[in-house]
């Protein structure tokens, strides 16, 4: 503390005043709870939950308001891993890959168990991010400018080729899915000259396909449909420890494993401090990172501890890692910290170079409430993961309707739209034709959410380097890096499946 | 508890937290429910900052809550659409741009014209201005045009949009000097900002309000598309006084308006609470408050310009009129 103090004199003393007013702390601990609550349903993100409560925070001081909206945002990210553990519907795109081992997990009764990890790592990573948020944020702020449309492209890219790899799917059909992913993307305007593609005359079709609709559909309405034909969520309730003893399991799991832990985290905060780039990208590159190192990578989908750690992780530590372009640059580095852009306008928090000459106080009392949201987080997450655990134990008769109702619910709340209802419903039957042909879902997810971004990265690009396609992909150093990562990407997976065959 | 009774149960929670938001007090006293607020662009943007921090001192003029909903999509269409389709009651208002809305219509055939809105006055004034990165060798608008004549098609421009006043600008550039820009639609302000400052794109064209000129770090700014200078750039040159006068709309300025909008209607049907946003709009941005949260963002308080409907309609329709006069630009950049 006293090192971090000599580095940045002055206004982070009384930074750290202004966060510990009662108020400001109150704000942290109702923000985290709001968060965690919000996060935890099915179909609601991160940045529907920041859109929602923004309003709510006009009449308060800004101190107040910011450090809540903050406090929501981190529990928002974390809960999503909640409802992903223990009935395989994750809360929002973050927490996709988490189903995998955390569901697994819940059918032989460790759900509290998973929960556990689940707080400590996500917990833990958001306090690693916002360190690295006050420590290197301008270094890393100039880094992620070099980001441009060709990077941004073929890290879409990159991220397409590891989804086969990391589940140990056919990559043809992973391919196939991811393709049709993009697909879906194109629906709605183009990116240069805003011509309409495939809206079929409804206007709002003209801003594309929302991926959390999609998700929504694909993940949890296709899933309740599944759970209604499998019965019960516990399979073999085999583990009949205790849940207090699980807890403190959980704990140790972390504490056995700091390099699957730290890779994540890194994965996350630099990921989340792309523009355009969040959670959404980072789960699956950490994921496919931590079995690529892994020495029991086929225990991997089968309820690996380190698969959740890989995910939460690295979800949690983009919200340091997004916040970093944001105040230094004014360039919001996801979705939800544009949603958090128009909440600092309201609150005459103007982001940029300057910001911390201008407004230091109430910025450093941010990335401090960050420190204390996250502990939050970690205290909230583990003394609740017993009771959480206990939803898995629920009858379904009570958990599918009322996931469908929050499902449908969600799908309108993303744009204030019944359209989007019918494209969740829509892609729920897509999302059951995909399982029943073994195709992996999280292809056609992953798809959809590079799609935006893939599209715009690759026009740009190619008009700024005036179609020439050598030029285009040796764009600078990083792109050549990402080239290399997605050919070995898609070498490693042929040759593994060639063995596997 | 057996599924039926728990479904009943979960479902009048629902109808009834569902029926608790809404407030139906009747209509003597407007505005007797929230009035919503189209924002046809995403969270965190210009147009969506602009109109947040006018909902605290509107409220208090007007006595009634505002609800800000974004629709982006389409430069501006999605939200276009969402305030033409609205019920003229008086419940829901756009803020608006100016080409977009005009260029929507003209080459996006979107359903509405400028005669189906009425207009409850302006907000802002943001000119064009062409920014160079700071690797790059040019010092002002005239630079640039000279390198551009000795490299056609070889020096890249970054637009906010395919159609609005930053894509006009360059197009008249072009046309003007007989020059090409390598011309690539950036898409939004914040793309732009990265891409100039990433050193990705030499050039871009912003508006400057828009560009966030206190805080954009190192950048050159070449000349704005006026006559005058731009307030928030003094040490800028504006085309006229760098001798391109040839460019049209220079003296009358090419730049983004923003605007406050209901749908067409609301004056005939309902003169009263029409009458009741148009005033209470205008003493909101008169306000300290308004004038000190724009002081805030960027000094937007410098180039707020109220105009009353009456000549908010008039620069719509020169706008307008623009724009047509200069769609085979346009039709030419498009079809190329």
């Amino acid at each position: 503390m006293t090192a971090v103090l000599l580095l940045f004199p002055g206004a982070l003393g009384t930074g750290l005043g202004l966060l510990l007013q009662p108020p400001v702390i109150a704000a942290i601990f109702i923000g985290v709870a709001i968060g965690i609550i919000f996060g935890a349903i099915p179909g609601f993100s991160a940045t529907m939950t920041l859109i929602l409560f923004t309003p709510v925070t006009i009449p308060f001081d800004p101190s107040v308001a910011l450090v809540f909206l903050v406090s929501a945002y981190g529990g928002a990210v974390y809960a999503g891993s909640i409802p992903a553990i223990l009935i395989n519907t994750p809360g929002a795109p973050g927490s996709v890959v988490t189903c995998w081992d955390g569901y697994e997990l819940t059918k032989s009764g460790r759900a509290t168990y998973a929960l556990a990890v689940s707080a400590v790592v996500s917990g833990l990573a958001g306090i690693i991010a916002a360190v690295a948020l006050l420590a290197t944020g301008p270094i890393l702020a100039d880094f992620a400018l070099g980001f441009g449309p060709v990077e941004l492209f073929l890290l879409a890219i990159f991220a397409l080729t590891i989804i086969p790899a990391a589940k140990g799917q056919s990559l043809l059909k992973g391919l196939l899915g991811g393709t049709f992913g993009l697909l879906v993307a194109t629906v709605g305007s183009d990116p240069q000259l805003a011509q309409p593609r495939a809206i079929f005359d409804q206007p709002l079709l003209r801003s594309g396909i929302d991926f959390v609709v999609v998700l929504i559909g694909l993940f949890v309405f296709a899933e309740m449909i599944f759970l209604a034909a499998r019965g019960e969520i516990l399979t073999t309730d085999t583990d009949r420890s205790d849940d207090r003893a699980q807890v403190f399991e959980g704990i140790r799991a972390v504490i056995a494993r700091p390099v699957e832990f730290l890779r994540g985290t890194f994965i996350g905060i630099f990921i989340g401090s792309l523009p355009g780039a969040g959670a959404d990208v980072a789960n699956f590159v950490a994921y496919n990172e931590a079995k690529r190192w892994a020495s029991n990578p086929a225990e991997f989908g089968k309820g690996a501890i380190e698969g959740i750690i890989a995910a939460d992780s690295s979800n949690n530590a983009t919200q340091g890692g997004a916040l970093i372009p944001t105040l230094t640059v004014g360039i919001p580095g996801s979705g939800s910290t544009a949603a958090l852009l128009s909440a600092f306008a309201i609150h005459g928090l103007n982001p940029g170079p300057g910001l911390f000459q201008r407004s230091g106080v109430l910025v450093y009392a941010l990335i401090f409430s960050l420190f204390l949201g996250n502990i939050l987080i970690l205290v909230y997450g583990l003394s609740g993961a017993q009771y959480f655990g206990k939803i898995s134990r629920i009858p379904i008769r009570y958990i599918i309707p009322t996931v469908i109702v929050l499902a449908i619910v969600g799908a309108f709340a993303v744009r204030n739209s019944y359209l989007d209802i019918f494209i969740m419903l829509l892609f729920g039957l897509v999302g059951i034709i995909l399982v029943i042909s073994d195709y992996p879902m999280v292809s056609v997810v992953i798809g959809v959410i590079v799609g935006g971004f893939a599209e715009e990265g690759f026009v740009q690009g190619w008009t700024i380097n005036q179609g020439d396609a050598v030029q285009f992909l040796a764009a600078s150093n990083i792109s050549i890096i990402l080239l290399i990562l997605i050919v070995l990407s898609l070498v490693i997976t042929a040759v593994r499946n060639r063995q596997s065959e | 508890m057996d599924r039926r009774a728990y479904l009943r149960g979960f479902a009048s929670a629902t109808a009834i937290g569902v029926a608790g938001c809404s407030d139906t007090l009747g209509d003597q006293s407007y505005p007797s429910q929230s009035i919503t607020i189209i924002v046809p662009w995403a969270q965190g943007g210009g147009t969506d900052r602009s109109t947040r921090i006018l909902v605290s001192p509107w409220k208090e003029e007007i006595g009634g809550e505002f609800v800000v909903e974004n629709y982006s999509g389409g430069s501006t269409q999605v939200g276009g659409e969402q305030l033409y389709n609205a019920k003229p009651d008086g419940y829901t208002v756009s803020m608006w741009n100016l080409p977009q809305m005009n260029a929507t219509r003209l080459f996006q055939d979107a359903p509405y014209t400028i005669e189906d809105f009425d207009y409850i006055g302006t907000n802002h004034f943001d000119p064009t201005m062409w920014f160079a990165g700071t690797q790059t060798p040019y010092e002002n608008m005239t630079d640039l045009i000279d390198a551009a004549r000795d490299q056609p098609g070889e020096i890249t421009v970054g637009l906010t949009s395919a159609v609005g006043n930053t894509a006009l600008s360059a197009l008249l550039i072009q046309e003007t000097y007989d020059v090409e820009f390598n011309l690539v639609n950036l898409e939004g302000g914040s793309s732009v900002r990265q891409s100039v400052l990433g050193g990705q794109v030499p050039v871009v064209v912003n508006q400057p309000w828009a560009f966030n000129p206190t805080n954009i770090g190192e950048v050159t700014p070449l000349g704005s598309h006026t006559s005058e200078r731009q307030s928030l750039w003094p040490d800028t040159p504006s085309f006229a006084e760098l001798n391109l006068g040839d460019v049209p709309l220079v003296d009358e300025g090419l730049g983004q308006w923003k605007l406050m909008m209901a749908p067409g209607g609301l004056e005939e049907e309902y003169p009263d609470r029409y009458q009741a946003l148009v005033d209470s709009y205008k003493r909101a941005m008169e306000t300290e408050e308004y004038q000190e949260r724009a002081a805030e963002q960027g000094s937007l308080n410098e180039i707020l310009r109220y105009n009353n409907p009456e000549d908010t309609f008039e620069i719509v329709q020169n706008v307008s009129n623009s724009m047509r006069e200069f769609e085979g630009l346009f039709e030419a950049f498009r079809n190329q």
